[in-house]
């Protein structure tokens, strides 16, 4: 049986395993090796960043777009003091 | 992150309310939508601050709320527009060969890691495609991802071993980009 490095199904696993914790060194440059050779690896683990980053974003650049408006600004402090 | 960040509800409002609503309004293209989802994430905050453990900012912690908020938003419509179908969450195994090469090879996804928010059909995508996961599958990769829990933190919650907790973040993910990359217009 070849190694996992040359296997894109245990290549893809190991690309999500990295995200979740330590990944030994090697394992993560046999990765990037994997990924030189194999352009859809190397989309996979693209996408994971980029579905991350999408998970993680909340800066959102809209100074010039309209914010709450001032009457539901109002209904939401009133329901939060109901509560509260 | 300091363990003692401190919550400040009267101040939410002012201090958070435009963001909130801003990336709401991103997601559901409705003001008063818009304006509900925060007022809900707000008000389940308030009733969950006692559970704040500070791991995260304030803001952050927020967020989270709102993002939950909207995927359920999404999960409770009964209209899809975009015929994501079942299939897109197929097993993992099923988007491999016998000998282990992808049966059809990711792609090329166009978004800029640096501006990903910025682009809204893909940005559609991800939360079209989170909320048609099946539940557990999208609770745990939502879990990870969005609030930032560690696998032990997901594993108890879901009651699963740490390696099952693995192997389910494995598979949301390869269900996840699958539905996506069938939704999202790629060049």
């Amino acid at each position: 049986m070849k190694h996992w490095m040359f296997n894109c199904q245990r290549v893809s696993e190991k690309i999500s395993a990295s995200l979740d914790g330590s990944l030994p060194l090697h394992h993560r440059l046999m990765i990037r090796f994997h990924g030189m050779i194999c352009p859809p690896c190397a989309n996979f683990q693209r996408q994971l960043g980029l579905m991350r980053k999408a998970c993680r974003y909340e800066n959102i650049s809209g100074e010039n777009e309209p914010g709450l408006s001032e009457q539901a600004r109002e209904r939401i402090c009133n329901a939060m003091k109901n509560i509260s | 992150m300091s363990q003692t960040t401190e919550l400040k509800p009267e101040a939410w409002v002012a201090q958070y309310g435009d963001m909130l609503f801003r990336f709401a309004l991103r997601r559901v293209n409705d003001t008063s939508l818009a304006e509900d989802l925060v007022q809900e994430s707000l008000l389940a905050a308030m009733k969950a601050k006692d559970r704040f453990q500070g791991q995260s900012s304030e803001k952050t912690w927020l967020f989270a709320i709102l993002k939950h908020k909207v995927i359920d938003h999404f999960r409770s419509k009964n209209h899809w527009a975009t015929g994501i179908e079942v299939e897109a969450f197929a097993e993992a195994d099923e988007h491999f060969n016998d000998d282990g090469t992808w049966r059809i090879q990711p792609k090329h996804w166009d978004a800029n890691p640096h501006q990903v928010f910025e682009q809204k059909e893909f940005i559609d995508a991800f939360y079209l495609c989170l909320s048609k996961m099946p539940q557990r599958l999208a609770d745990a990769f939502v879990y990870k991802e969005i609030d930032g829990m560690d696998t032990e933190e997901i594993r108890k919650i879901l009651n699963i071993t740490t390696t099952n907790c693995g192997v389910m973040l494995y598979r949301a993910r390869m269900s996840l980009r699958n539905c996506i990359e069938k939704s999202y217009a790629t060049p």
